[in-house]
């Protein structure tokens, strides 16, 4: 599947919109891209590992809904993150 | 009293267009107005955001040109009057900034220039590397340092009414135009800054003149008189590098007789709803043959 990414997270995945992972969830999608890109857990992510609810998670052009982790994906699946606000 | 700032600063002739002070110049001074009042009242800006952890994002902003066709040369200082209020419920700000001109010599106090608003929602920031947030409440620490008199309930009506856009019969329709945000229109979160995303709605109006975007009557409706008001209302963020479309409408507003309205709305097209719409009231000015009969003898007076 194609992961996603635009605005200000672009700066943690070295300015790649978009990164091809083979994973069965959206869990083991971001834990494989993390690896990668160590900041991005601490952009991404709570203290709790949750997605935080300041960014938006979409597959397929859908909100996924909390952004559930344990999401199962297929290989053709788009998945985007979002930004919903930032304080400037 | 709300406690205000004031500060005075020289004018250039890079803040002016040959119409008009440029209103993205008269917004920058006012956010530099809103950091000077929260040094002055609160801290300095910065510690909101990095010790507070605190920001605002701006959802509605509006600047009236009380003199839109004020030139360079009527201006030597630009006077800047600002005070900042919070709502009761501690999740609002509002700006008003005032500017006023003068001259350095030979005229009697200033004159009006503008006035702005900007309506600012507290957001809370979780993560300190992005800056990103969430809809929040300013912290007790800063909320006390208002006075009572800084404190507003907020009308609903009066916002609802500040943030329709105008009526009217459409003249002109624009189709899509696709613009990408670039940083040097983003703010410190990479996130768009209201100021150039505005400026950038405004060169759509004027893009109405250019080839064969618009009729000529449109075309020539777009640039040849100096915007009186803009208002601009936020709906949804937009980032560094995301692709946006504007759409512009040309209405005749019915609200304000002899005006004309430039709608414009900026959206993503990957995403539902707009994220920003926006318009600029102009004068509808005479047709240039009622225009012409004046003009021609001024010229014959200035050769005599």
């Amino acid at each position: 599947m194609m992961l996603r990414f635009s605005g200000l997270l672009l700066r943690y995945v070295d300015y790649q919109r978009t990164i091809s992972i083979a994973a069965p969830t959206l869990g083991d999608a971001l834990r494989q891209v993390e690896t990668r890109f160590p900041t991005l857990r601490q952009i991404l992510r709570d203290g709790e590992g949750r997605i935080r609810a300041t960014h938006r998670v979409f597959i397929n052009g859908e909100l996924a809904p909390a952004a559930e982790l344990g999401t199962p994906l297929a290989d053709s699946d788009n998945i985007e993150f979002l930004t919903a606000i930032a304080g400037g | 009293m709300p406690r205000s700032i004031t500060f005075d600063t020289p004018t250039d002739p890079v803040q002016f267009g040959p119409m008009q002070a440029r209103p993205r110049v008269l917004m920058g001074l006012a956010i530099t107005s809103l950091a000077r009042w929260f040094a002055a009242y609160l801290v300095p800006y910065s510690r909101i955001l990095d010790e507070h952890h605190t920001g605002f994002a701006f959802t509605t902003v509006q600047l009236e040109n009380a003199l839109p066709d004020l030139r360079f040369t009527d201006a030597d200082w630009y006077t800047v009057t600002a005070h900042v209020t919070a709502s009761d419920s501690a999740k609002y700000l509002h700006l008003r900034t005032d500017i006023e001109a003068r001259l350095q010599a030979g005229a009697v106090g200033s004159r009006p220039v503008a006035t702005f608003h900007a309506d600012m929602r507290v957001v809370t920031v979780v993560e300190p590397l992005t800056l990103s947030g969430e809809p929040g409440v300013l912290p007790k620490s800063l909320f006390d340092r208002f006075l009572p008199d800084e404190i507003y309930r907020p009308d609903r009506s009066a916002i609802t009414r500040a943030t329709t856009p105008p009526d009217g019969n459409e003249i002109f329709r624009d189709g899509d135009t696709e613009v990408v945000l670039y940083r040097s229109q983003c703010e410190v979160a990479d996130q768009w800054s209201f100021i150039e995303v505005l400026e950038r709605l405004t060169a759509n109006r004027e893009r109405l003149f250019v080839g064969n975007a618009a009729p000529a009557d449109v075309g020539r409706l777009a640039v040849a008189q100096p915007v009186r008001k803009t208002v601009a209302v936020f709906h949804r963020a937009m980032y560094v590098f995301d692709t946006c479309n504007i759409t512009t409408r040309l209405l005749a507003s019915p609200d304000e007789e002899g005006q004309l309205a430039f709608v414009h709305t900026l959206h993503d097209p990957a995403h539902p709803g707009p994220c920003l719409t926006a318009w600029e009231i102009v004068p509808n000015p005479p047709r240039p043959q009622e225009q012409l009969p004046q003009k021609v003898a001024q010229d014959s007076r200035a050769y005599t």
